[in-house]
């Protein structure tokens, strides 16, 4: 059984303007130790399908489907107040904008603190030492626990965001966008420390990003996510190398590559389908440009191309009969 | 006159005074300054891309904002098409430079009006400039530049508001509206840092073309090197207000000599997890600019530095290949061959 299971998890948003479903039928699963990378361009559904497993979502936004089983346990099942004690306790997110995610008129220090009383991680008398701690942990000086959110730079303002997702020992920790706003060589340092965070504390790494190199760099496993629905799941050398899905493939001729800086990048063109106006058929199609004339009209289904190689894709099932 | 560089930087410095406080000035503290460029020195050949490569507080921005006169430099001068931009002074002068020296800024969220349509966003710069006598030149002229920026049909998007388009649209509206005035220099800040990956390559592309088309001569400022490798003929990187290396794209990337370009090139994601490899990752963050380290500005955090570091700055030292970098080692490798 793995530590977290999604299974067909569907999403929909009920706004004035109608319903509109944001994520579909998505389905993953993640083991200790290991790291997945959700990647898909702005408005695919990967922050809405994990602020939906952590129960986080908007009003307007219903989970209508699906389940989310965290060793065994339905999560969508459970109360709220059974849900509090998964969210943060077993399962955390960092949020994408770290740097406003802080309260700018308290210490760090404090804010990470009070993770701790209410979670009653550690006895009262030992949460300084607690904080002093995981502010080690993640390689930010005790000192600076008195010193106020602006005080710190983007880098360490992610670093306590880490710090606070870690206090109350969480066996999965969701990194939304974690370096987006930060330099290079800051944002190799915080993808450095959640390599060393998952390996050390066995950790489940989810890192939702738009970036594929830094999927590339620490993920095991790619969820390339397109339309509110998963296009292709496999671990990271088969997507990377062996793609099938003609999103993936398109999406990496995009990237540029510092080793092979001169290969011309051909962008997608035109622009992911609003969820108020969907395809009939594949949602990729009209953008595809590879496929046949049934993608217009049928909904492909996920199928296995090879073993733990999963594509949502009509012709990659006719490329391999 | 054909041969001059279309721009030239010589010895640049740009510094801002801070603000010592009512209390600092009563007690007579030294004036601080921030060292947002000091010193930099190149040349832009007519119709070459030079990519200026740095992280934040290095100084990128500054200097393509000294270049186009919007900054005044504390030190150092600068020739665009052979004219001091010193020299510039006169406002009629200063209205001929902005015609022919254009930028396009990071943000094409925030960089058009939103009640502006786009046939409105880009005729004003012809306006501004007189540039059409009658509304049907001004329309021609307008559906040119849409054009040239790749909104095609352009009659499609005359009419709409920034709202109605997508990020990349937007990028290339607020290109279309630099290139109404058929700028000869044009500075990009990181033109697709705010866009998705799928749309990043066809405004890149689109730079691409039109300096083969146009002839106009650019500066990309950006903290992407994997992208400068891409568009650039020659690339520089900045550290601390200060050129650490430079050279041929191919040169700066294939055999970085600087340890902070090696650095830098290490911890570039690759997306392909059979070519992952060590990252060299620097301990600690870019030092302030007002507070600056001693001798080499790097040493505090370079790999490979030795004692002398901290004294000695080091110059930029000729590597060949019309290649440079400013680091000590460098020279004590060449002399023990």
């Amino acid at each position: 059984m793995s530590l977290l299971s999604i299974k067909d998890l569907s999403v929909e948003y009920h706004t004035d303007a109608g319903v509109f479903r944001a994520v579909d039928q998505l389905s993953f699963s993640l083991e200790p130790g290991r790291s997945l990378g959700l990647v898909g361009e702005s408005g695919c559904g990967k922050t809405t399908a994990m602020l939906a497993l952590m129960r986080l979502l908007p009003d307007a936004g219903r989970i209508v489907d699906g389940e989310v089983l965290f060793d065994g346990v339905d999560l969508l099942q459970l109360s709220p107040a059974e849900m509090r004690t998964y969210r943060w306790g077993k399962i955390s997110m960092v949020f994408q904008g770290a740097m406003n995610a802080l309260n700018p008129v308290r210490t760090v220090g404090s804010q990470i603190g009070e993770a701790l009383k209410l979670h009653k991680t550690v006895p009262r008398n030992e949460v300084s030492d607690e904080i002093d701690r995981l502010l080690e942990i993640v390689g930010v000086t005790a000192e600076s626990k008195k010193q106020y959110p602006h005080q710190y730079s983007g880098g360490m303002r992610q670093r306590a965001m880490i710090a606070m997702a870690l206090a109350c020992r969480s066996q999965v920790i969701i990194a939304d966008e974690p370096t987006t706003a930060l330099d290079v060589m800051v944002q190799a340092q915080i993808l450095d420390l959640l390599q060393q965070l998952q390996a050390e504390l066995n950790l489940a790494v989810i890192l939702v990003t738009h970036d594929l190199g830094v999927v590339a760099e620490v993920c095991d496993d790619v969820l390339v996510m397109y339309g509110g629905r998963m296009a292709e799941y496999a671990d990271s050398d088969a997507v990377f190398n062996q793609p099938v899905h003609p999103y993936t493939r398109r999406l990496l001729a995009a990237f540029p590559n510092i080793n092979d800086p001169r290969s011309e990048l051909a962008s997608i063109p035109g622009h992911p389908p609003p969820l108020n106006d969907l395809p009939p058929g594949c949602r990729f199609e009209p953008r595809c440009g590879v496929g046949g004339e049934k993608c217009a009209r049928e909904n492909p289904e996920i199928i296995e191309v090879a073993p733990g190689h999963y594509c949502r894709c009509l012709i990659a099932r006719a490329e391999e009969r | 006159m054909m041969n001059e560089p279309m721009l030239k930087v010589e010895n640049l410095r740009k510094l801002y005074p801070v603000s010592r406080g009512i209390i600092g000035k009563l007690m007579r503290q030294s004036q601080l300054c921030v060292h947002a460029v000091d010193g930099v020195s190149f040349d832009i050949p007519r119709g070459e891309i030079l990519a200026l490569v740095g992280e934040s507080g290095s100084g990128k921005t500054t200097t393509g904002l000294c270049t186009l006169g919007l900054i005044e430099p504390t030190e150092g001068s600068i020739h665009l098409g052979g004219e001091n931009l010193a020299d510039l002074s006169g406002a009629r002068q200063q209205k001929a430079l902005r015609r022919k020296a254009q930028i396009i800024f990071q943000d094409p969220y925030e960089s058009l009006n939103p009640r502006q349509t786009v046939f409105q966003a880009i005729s004003e710069p012809l306006e501004v400039h007189h540039l059409a006598s009658t509304r049907a030149e001004k329309i021609e002229k307008v559906t040119a530049a849409l054009e040239d920026a790749g909104l095609k049909p352009p009659a499609d998007f005359l009419h709409r508001y920034p709202q109605q388009l997508s990020g990349g649209q937007r990028q290339r509206v607020v290109i279309a509206s630099a290139l109404v005035l058929n700028p000869s220099y044009l500075v990009a800040d990181e033109p697709v840092s705010m866009l998705d990956v799928s749309i990043r390559a066809e405004i890149l592309n689109l730079l691409l073309s039109l300096r083969d088309e146009h002839n106009i001569t650019m500066v990309y400022i950006t903290h992407d090197l994997a992208s400068a490798a891409y568009i650039a003929d020659r690339v520089a990187v900045m550290y601390l207000g200060r050129i650490v290396e430079i050279g041929p794209a191919e040169a700066v990337l294939d055999d970085p000599r600087h340890p902070y370009t090696k650095a830098l090139m290490s911890v570039i994601p690759v997306p392909n997890p059979r070519q992952r490899k060590k990252r060299i990752v620097l301990k600690g963050e870019t030092p302030n600019p007002i507070d600056l380290p001693t001798g080499c500005r790097f040493h505090p955090r370079c790999p490979e530095a030795i004692p002398s570091c901290s004294k000695t700055g080091p110059k930029l030292k000729d590597l060949g290949d019309n290649h440079q970098a400013a680091c000590l080692l460098l020279k004590d490798q060449l002399s023990e061959k």
